[in-house]
């Protein structure tokens, strides 16, 4: 297999690992499309871990805020799960 | 006959494992304090020195040295752009506040303003967070308590200490999305919406007179200034005009920042 066709498995952790970092480096909106765009593709447990470190870094912990990540990665996870399965096969 | 419903059950009981692993850790934080939090803040502080360190090492190697050299050019005149702005605001600010008080008799000399604050280092992104806020590497060691005010070098407030770690603490925009803040300009007190980037808006009525580059004051956060006015926005069929506050600093371009004690 050449390095221009890869592999599932590596697409899923590049864009993963692009999320996790942007979360820390990049402009709110990349950790967003890596997990819209995860979410859309594969049952990616790496878009609930991309929400919680968002919503752990960013919030502003003045009482209890609405963890807006967090909820949005649980729900693009659960929501896109039959689309994947009837799309996606 | 195979039943034509019969998923893998595998990737969905993991990720029913990570949606409980992750909803617990979130408790987890908030019932301890936001124990995770500081960790995970103190972890972002570490690798963002790290990125810096191996950035200037690659830039010091020579390779790029033609992009580096532009993008540090345009940087500092970015910066020094940004300072002369800031400058003429605080000029600004000053030259109400005299006038202000030459109008008094007898001047009440207050400390308030000389009250003795921490410098501190901005050790995020403002554009990486989508909440309004950054952090700035001191925290409670550092004698950074909740609610402190964060200035810039000019006097102007960019928010305030919303949640302390060890050596970290979050500050939230002044100007963060969706936030409100009560400010005064032109002798009038009015609501002021925040969009982010240190840019808000304000209905005013239009009777009121307002100038462009007018200091715009917060009574909430011990009559300093917020930002300045940046553009006025009237018709003639409105009874109000739009005022659109600006501060006159560039936060992307923020690397230190002064943080006020609150004095109760």
């Amino acid at each position: 297999m050449s390095i221009f066709s890869p592999s599932e498995t590596k697409v899923r952790f590049a864009v993963g690992a692009v999320g996790i970092a942007g979360a820390f480096f990049l402009p709110w909106w990349v950790p967003l499309a890596c997990m819209i765009g995860l979410s859309l593709r594969y049952p990616a447990w790496e878009v609930l871990v991309i929400g919680l470190v968002m919503d752990l870094l960013w919030l502003p912990g003045q009482g209890f805020e609405i963890p807006v990540f967090l909820l949005a990665g649980i729900a693009l996870v659960w929501i896109c799960a039959p689309l994947r399965q009837q799309f996606l096969r | 006959m195979m039943n034509s419903y019969r998923q893998n059950k595998s990737p969905h009981r993991r990720l029913f494992a990570f949606t409980a692993l992750v909803l617990f850790l979130f408790l987890v934080d908030v019932l301890t304090g936001g124990s995770v939090r500081h960790q995970l803040r103190g972890g972002a502080v570490v690798l963002r020195k790290w990125s810096a360190y191996i950035g200037g090492s690659v830039a010091g190697s020579g390779l790029l040295s033609t992009r580096a050299s532009l993008e540090a050019q345009n940087r500092s005149l970015a910066e020094e752009l940004a300072q002369y702005e800031e400058r003429a605001g605080a000029y600004e600010v000053l030259r109400v506040e005299n006038e202000e008080l030459r109008s008094f008799v007898r001047l009440v000399d207050s400390t308030s303003r000389e009250a003795r604050g921490v410098t501190a280092p901005v050790v995020s992104s403002v554009r990486t967070s989508p909440y309004g806020t950054f952090l700035i590497g001191a925290g409670e060691a550092e004698g950074i308590v909740r609610g402190s005010y964060v200035l810039t070098s000019g006097g102007f407030v960019v928010g305030t200490v919303s949640d302390t770690g060890a050596h970290t603490a979050t500050v939230a925009e002044v100007f963060a999305p969706g936030a409100s803040v009560e400010a005064m300009a032109g002798g009038a007190t009015f609501s002021a919406a925040g969009s982010g980037g240190g840019n808000a808006r304000a209905k005013v009525p239009r009777a009121l007179t307002i100038r462009q580059n007018e200091p715009v004051l917060a009574p909430q956060l011990g009559q300093r200034p917020i930002g300045i006015v940046g553009s006025i926005a009237s018709s003639t069929a409105s009874a109000s005009q739009e005022l659109f506050i600006v501060l006159p600093v560039n936060l992307s371009s923020l690397r230190y920042v002064y943080i006020l004690p609150v004095r109760n």
